[in-house]
């Protein structure tokens, strides 16, 4: 990162200021190299699948006849989904119907992501609100290095227009500080907040997947301590993503809005992976009718797309119920809404209120994680259990007064030790971040609409970001940095 | 596109003030040692001591130099019963490098003694930059005046490397006031020429000495730039001293992959060609550290006191013949 970083916006400068015409083919070619560096043999894949994909929205484009034109999107889209079923699915598939372990083919790295992004550039195209772009737009649209492997998710809409405007390679001051803060922002996030409260999270969940019962305390801080990792870890990403696509000239979407600050679990999914959840309300929860045909119709409508996209994160059992309780927690939300709906807007809502719909909606989401990131069902639900004391009460040891049962115990809140308690108190550090700190787009001033322009930050934050910048990097070089937990997606 | 000037001093400012803290944060827990560097250095003080019991003795001595291996799999005892010299077992950890363990050695040293490197063959590629915790976690306290020594590149290389943890972990044992640090010294039971005694039995079975080779072993050698520089030195200070040096092989479970393989037989020759190369005469075969697994305690490279014996006759066996 350290050394292809600078490598690409000095040959970017260059080819700007020297030859304007290979910009595009500069950053195609180091988006390929970026995506080969991870595995160079599914490279073909993605230049197969850019080809396949543009030559088939040139089809739905040119076609006059409506017939012909759905035709070829439902040939495109099934092209898309028959890839990543082969890659991702196909063994798990094989698996879940005893037909043993299926082709066991490498995952590439961001097929899920690259794959929507090209199903939703075919449908926009036969929805005919889009006009296909030239084929090097289209590749860099689809490659750009930035967002190619972890996402946001991205609208050719968003990009191709900033690509026509000649908006690639052009650095303004403000969008070179925006995304200079960005990216140091996203850099310390992820290799001191998502990496440090990782050691916390990771020997609990292994230590249930060993088969040991844990305390309802070690339950809860596993599942809050991975919630905060992977809140850490993903939106660190997408900082960093939109912060080099500033640096780039191009502008690429916000993709968290302090999810943990959500009252409700509709709030939570506005917030959390932005562009994912409006790519399933676009392309799949829209097109299944919405919530135009009542309350039921919504309700299922909510748990059949919670559901695939809980399946989009993996293709594992786990991933299935992760999003189904999202999907069900949905459904609750919807119906509470439907029947109980509150007289006041929200800007009359009380503190009690908005605290309490905080603190429910973060026990929720707390609680699914644990399905996503065990490995196994059974230890999923053995430690949901344990959270919910349904495994057994267990107490301090300075509490016990002589009360035999298996039901309390009184052997300490903690007592299988696999809980790295000098972290506790990081993890409490965290939870107040994730409340009561502005996110990173706050920070910087930076709206949702694209057509807005950028501020440069004020020199308070830079100096905060020259700060976070130090410690990213430094925390960079220590030999515990891991891999983006997107990554595998 | 212009950058404006006071945006960038902001940037510059709360860049250097967090490298500054750092430097601070270090700097302050320098004399508080982590529970790593606790247990090696302890170990390294141990040597010493018997280093220092030895100094009123009259003649020349002999120091067996290394890491774990020789502290587990040589006796001095034996030599110096048989070879008529005082002899002080100088095996330390190979974690630690070989830098810590000859500037620690170096004071203690006088003139006509006689050195025995038996490093671990990993020793061999020895590089600062080898990001091991336990040899940082000692630069960065009781060996910081080594640290001092370094050029500057790899001073701010190892203070960017250094987990923020050895600075949280020091702390929480400097104030903690329960847990006495001395717990954490090793608990290995050394006698007073520095050999462990405690390594009886077998600890481990042939089927896990089997499982997996020594990949510095295995892997093509070459040996590193800075343990070149770093004996360099050495020697260039032992022939000042009129201070013998002579080299032998580690101790080391004969894993069925190193038999007729070409990259260990060529990683052995460039070992002897190392030492041949300094004019320092080598003690036997490679082959006579290696050895079956009856002789080992715990580790491929730690042997019991049966592999001990067996493997200290040979050697004195071999040094018989050089000191003649």
């Amino acid at each position: 990162m350290f050394m292809f970083v600078p490598i690409i916006f000095i040959g970017l400068l260059c080819c700007r200021a020297l030859i304007p015409s290979f910009v595009c083919g500069w950053i195609i070619v180091g988006s390929l190299f970026f995506y080969g560096f991870h595995g160079w043999k599914h490279v073909p894949l993605l230049v197969g699948s850019i080809c396949l994909n543009y030559l088939v929205g040139l089809g739905i484009e040119k076609e006059t006849k409506n017939s012909w034109r759905s035709f070829l999107l439902v040939l495109g889209v099934s092209l898309n989904l028959g890839v990543l079923a082969l890659f991702k699915y196909a063994d798990f598939i094989f698996g879940s119907l005893g037909f043993g372990g299926g082709f066991g083919l490498a995952l590439p790295l961001a097929i899920s992501f690259f794959t929507f992004q090209q199903i939703a550039y075919l449908v926009d195209l036969k929805r005919g609100i889009l006009t296909g772009p030239s084929f090097g737009n289209y590749a860099l649209y689809i490659s750009f290095f930035p967002q190619l492997i972890a996402g946001p998710i991205v609208r050719c809409q968003q990009i191709i227009p900033q690509l026509k405007n000649g908006l690639l390679g052009k650095l303004t001051e403000p969008a070179f500080w925006t995304g200079f803060c960005f990216f140091a922002i996203g850099l310390f996030k992820k290799s001191c907040l998502a990496d440090g409260i990782r050691p916390l999270a990771e020997p609990i969940f292994f230590a249930s997947a060993q088969g040991v019962e844990l305390t309802i305390i070690e339950a809860w801080i596993a599942a809050c301590s991975f919630g905060l990792q992977i809140y850490f870890d993903f939106s660190a990403y997408s900082d960093m993503a939109i912060g080099l696509g500033f640096l780039c000239g191009i502008r690429l979407p916000i993709n968290f809005d302090s999810p943990y600050k959500a009252t409700s679990i509709v709030d939570f999914w506005r917030r959390w992976h932005i562009t994912l959840s409006e790519f399933l309300r676009d392309y799949l929860y829209k097109p299944l009718g919405g919530n135009r045909y009542g309350v039921m119709r919504s309700v299922s409508n909510a748990l059949i797309v919670m559901v695939l996209g809980g399946l989009w994160h993996g293709a594992a059992w786990t991933f299935v119920v992760w999003g189904l309780v999202h999907g069900l927690y949905i459904a609750i939300n919807h119906i509470f809404r439907a029947f109980f709906r509150p007289s006041s807007d929200i800007s009359g809502r009380s503190f009690l209120r908005a605290f309490l719909g905080r603190s429910i909606t973060f026990i929720a989401v707390s609680a699914a994680w644990v399905f996503f990131r065990s490995e196994e069902f059974g230890s999923a639900i053995s430690m949901v259990q344990s959270m919910f004391g349904i495994n057994g009460i267990d107490l301090p040891r300075t509490l016990d007064w002589g009360i035999k049962g298996n039901f309390i115990r009184f052997e300490g809140l903690l007592n299988n030790e696999v809980a790295d308690i000098t972290l506790i108190p990081f993890l409490f550090l965290l939870l107040c971040v994730v409340w009561i700190l502005p996110n990173s787009a706050n920070l910087l001033r930076l709206r949702h609409a694209f057509e807005l322009p950028v501020k440069n930050p004020s020199r308070k934050i830079v100096f905060f970001c020259g700060i976070l910048l130090f410690w990213g990097i430094k925390v960079s070089f220590e030999s515990s940095t891991h891999e983006f937990l997107y990554f595998r997606f | 596109m212009k950058i404006k000037r006071d945006l960038a001093s902001c940037l510059i400012g709360g860049f250097l003030l967090s490298a500054l803290l750092w430097k601070g944060a270090l700097n302050y827990v320098v004399d508080k040692p982590v529970s790593n560097a606790i247990f090696s250095q302890s170990i390294i003080d141990t040597k010493l001591k018997a280093a220092a019991s030895t100094s009123e003795l009259q003649g020349p001595r002999i120091f067996l130099v290394g890491g774990s291996n020789v502290a587990f799999g040589l006796d001095s005892h034996q030599i110096e019963k048989e070879i008529g010299m005082t002899t002080i077992n100088f095996g330390c950890i190979a974690g630690i490098g070989p830098e810590i363990v000859l500037s620690s050695m170096m004071p203690t040293l006088r003139n006509g003694d006689n050195i025995i490197f038996a490093w671990e063959y990993g020793l061999y590629r020895f590089e600062r930059r080898h990001n091991d915790i336990t040899y940082m976690n000692l630069l960065f306290g009781p060996q910081s005046q080594l640290l001092t020594r370094y050029p500057k590149i790899d001073q701010v290389y190892l203070s960017l490397v250094l987990p923020i943890k050895h600075f949280r972990e020091s702390v929480a044992i400097h104030f903690n006031p329960i847990v006495e640090s001395d717990i954490f010294r090793c608990s290995w039971k050394f006698d007073s020429r520095g050999n462990v005694r405690s390594n009886l039995g077998n600890l481990t079975t042939k089927k896990e000495l089997e499982e997996k080779p020594l990949s510095a072993v295995t892997k093509k050698l070459s040996i590193s730039s800075q343990t070149k520089e770093i004996l360099s030195t050495f020697i260039k200070h032992c022939m000042d001293h009129e201070i013998s040096i002579f080299a032998a092989w580690p101790n080391l479970y004969n894993h069925s992959s190193y038999q007729n393989n070409p990259v260990v037989r060529k990683n052995l020759k460039v070992i002897e060609d190392f030492w041949t190369g300094h004019q320092i005469p080598i003690l036997g075969k490679a082959e006579d550290g290696m050895m079956p697994a009856e002789f080992f305690y715990d580790t491929f490279y730690h042997l019991n006191a049966k592999g001990v014996s067996h493997r200290t006759s040979k050697l004195i066996e071999d040094l018989s013949l050089l000191l003649e």
